[in-house]
């Protein structure tokens, strides 16, 4: 299948205190064209950085230090400055997920969706105006054109979000990289979004990598999932297979973690201890503190990236189906 | 018959806007009651006046009328001392574990503030003994008991804001959103943590949340409100099963779940009028997709039958 992003062996450190942590420590991406890429973890397991990493916003100290971004033909690793300016917004744009924090407060919303289209597509503002509207609508933005004079704090959670898709879809980008869009919405607004953006996927061939912590939502949209840990990719493969045949302890652990509708538990289940820190991580594996499985070879060595099945990727040392 | 901590009486709450003649109504007559040694679980999407309604309780909020009764009291008319020790039975624990809890005080002191202004004279090494039981009640190491909350991941501050709440014994804990800001893995521990700290101290919680996977988890009985009001109350069970209220029905329709992927939902349309301008009649009306004439002139009311309240014309 064709690639839009191909993301191989990315490191990313931060210089600390003299020595290097590793915040990316190897990890391998593939984004296929117009299909929907959950990456998936908790906190700190580097999801984020990911989407930072593509976008090329990586801010001093930390440093891309190894593996390349294909984007396309072109590694977005060494891509300047001037290029990557054309690149983002236009080919490759991004959804964060604060929408309140990521909209100028004291700049009315049209004129902020307008910007980027003005830059990256030389129209003159009447057409620009004309295109902000069309999109509103596309998004789902009611009284577009009233909506054009108004100022983010007089929308609310869900508007402003559509605001911000609006503004990232207005280029027709070929990747979107959503940060957590739906964490801060209540889940009737979330639902209205998810819904939105599998639209646009669909609609205009867009790319999508959705980063979230949220099992449920990843289940709804997603084609195809990556699990972090810790700075790695621990497992992927299509949605259908990871909650079917899911083959990493840590994976089945998040799964068991959630409570389930429908089903009286007295108990939850728990993933012991907490994220280890990327300064000190543990020798060999790096969930082995908090495995219920591990064995001594999980203490001593690395465990490699195998793939038990064409699109399904584990790294652990006990690859049998642990469910 | 089940003891009953606390009652809610026709509480109203309206907050003023910048225009004179314009409120913000945030909770419009709501009564219920909260047994002993239960959960009640609030749910309903922001600004449904959940979080209001928990400050109302526990006295934090004062409404513009109604009442909350505490063991045959009113709270809203004691004062002085009086207040301070019914307030040791209320307690409550906060969404955020990075704002609520004072940066420059150590764990030891968090911990003990209340220990100390509601027993005055205890000795100090007594004072001690009782917050490393508590911080060992939740599972923070003894060994911290002099460092500071920024020394603290975000699930561990919130075990020191629940060591907090839980310090005097009080029968009643209201939990605003405690592991909305949690990952799923410190999210599961909490809750348990929760769950146990109930059963051993015999406590009853008032459990505000948006997340109905967790209040499925965790709650005995649910209440459902819409724009300041009660739509639906009932066991969870009951709740979950056949929810008879429409809002409540596309609440839960909502939920993104791995185990209905890709079905066909049915959304709720647009997203909750506003507070200010609220809608006449049901005040759900014009996103429900059932609504009638009835629906937009007349304000249903909350009828109970077997222990389950719907306020809806189409629920007789």
């Amino acid at each position: 299948m064709d690639n839009i992003l191909t993301i191989r062996d990315l490191k990313v450190a931060f210089q600390v205190k003299g020595k290097s942590a590793y915040a990316l420590d190897g990890i391998d991406i593939d984004i296929p064209k117009g299909k929907i890429v959950g990456i998936v973890g908790e906190s700190g397991c580097g999801k984020s950085m990911t989407a930072m990493s593509i976008m090329g916003l990586i801010k001093k100290p930390g440093k891309i230090v190894g593996g390349s971004i294909d984007f396309c033909g072109k590694d977005l690793t060494k891509t300047g400055v001037k290029d990557y300016a054309k690149i983002r917004g236009k080919e490759i744009s991004m959804i964060f997920q604060e929408p309140m924090t990521s909209l100028n407060p004291v700049v009315k919303v049209g004129k902020q969706v307008m910007e980027s289209i003005i830059l990256h597509k030389n129209l003159s503002k009447d057409e620009a105006k004309k295109r902000v509207i069309d999109i509103f609508n596309e998004v789902g933005i009611p009284e577009a054109e009233k909506r054009f004079n108004s100022y983010p704090h007089e929308l609310s959670g869900g508007l402003r979000q559509r605001v911000m898709i609006g503004m990232a879809m207005i280029c027709k980008p070929k990747l979107l990289i959503a940060d957590e869009p739906t964490t801060a919405l209540d889940v009737t607004i979330e639902a209205q979004i998810l819904k939105l953006m599998k639209k646009l996927c669909e609609d205009n061939g867009t790319s999508i990598i959705m980063i979230t912590h949220n099992m449920g939502v990843v289940a709804e949209i997603c084609d195809y999932v990556y699990v972090m840990y810790a700075g790695r990719v621990v497992e992927s493969a299509d949605t259908k297979t990871i909650f079917t045949e899911t083959s990493h302890p840590y994976t089945s652990g998040l799964l068991k973690s959630i409570p389930t509708i429908g089903k009286k538990q007295s108990r939850l289940y728990t993933i012991k201890g907490n994220v280890p820190n990327i300064l000190n991580l543990p020798k060999g594996c790096r969930f082995v503190d908090r495995c219920d499985c591990a064995e001594n070879i999980c203490y001593s060595d690395r465990p490699e990236n195998e793939f038990i099945s064409q699109n399904h990727m584990v790294s652990c040392f006990l690859k049998k189906d642990i469910r | 018959m089940r003891n009953i901590v606390l009652r809610l009486k026709n509480i109203v709450k309206e907050f003023p806007t910048s225009k004179k003649n314009k409120k913000v109504h945030a909770i419009s007559d709501v009564s219920l009651v909260i047994y002993e040694n239960e959960t009640l679980a609030l749910v309903g999407e922001s600004g449904c006046g959940k979080s209001t309604l928990g400050k109302c309780a526990i006295g934090l909020i004062m409404p513009d009328s109604g009442e909350s009764i505490f063991l045959d009291e009113n709270i809203y008319t004691k004062k002085g001392n009086d207040l301070k020790n019914t307030k040791k039975n209320l307690q409550i624990i906060f969404q955020d574990p990075y704002a609520s809890l004072n940066p420059r005080m150590t764990v030891g002191e968090i911990i003990s503030e209340p220990i100390i202004t509601h027993n005055k004279g205890m000795k100090k090494e007594e004072i001690k003994s009782k917050v490393l039981e508590l911080m060992q009640d939740v599972g923070i190491r003894k060994e911290y008991y002099n460092r500071y909350p920024h020394q603290f991941s975000g699930g561990q501050r919130q075990r020191i804001g629940i060591a907090r709440a839980i310090a005097l014994n009080p029968k009643l804990i209201v939990c605003d959103e405690p592991v909305s800001a949690l990952d799923v893995s410190i999210q599961s521990q909490v809750l348990n943590l929760l769950k146990d700290l109930q059963e051993k101290k015999k406590a009853s919680y008032l459990f505000i949340s948006h997340d109905l996977s967790v209040v499925n988890f965790i709650a005995d009985r649910v209440c459902v409100m819409f724009l300041g009001k009660i739509c639906e109350i009932g066991n969870t069970d009951d709740i979950f099963e056949n929810p008879l209220h429409p809002y409540t029905k596309l609440l839960l329709d909502a939920i993104p779940s791995i185990e209905n992927a890709g079905r066909q939902k049915e959304m709720l349309k647009g997203e909750i009028p506003s507070p200010i301008d609220v809608p006449s009649g049901c005040r759900f009306h014009t996103r429900c997709p059932h609504c009638m004439d009835i629906c937009k002139t007349d304000e249903p009311v909350l009828n109970e039958k077997d222990g389950r309240s719907v306020a809806c014309h189409r629920v007789k």
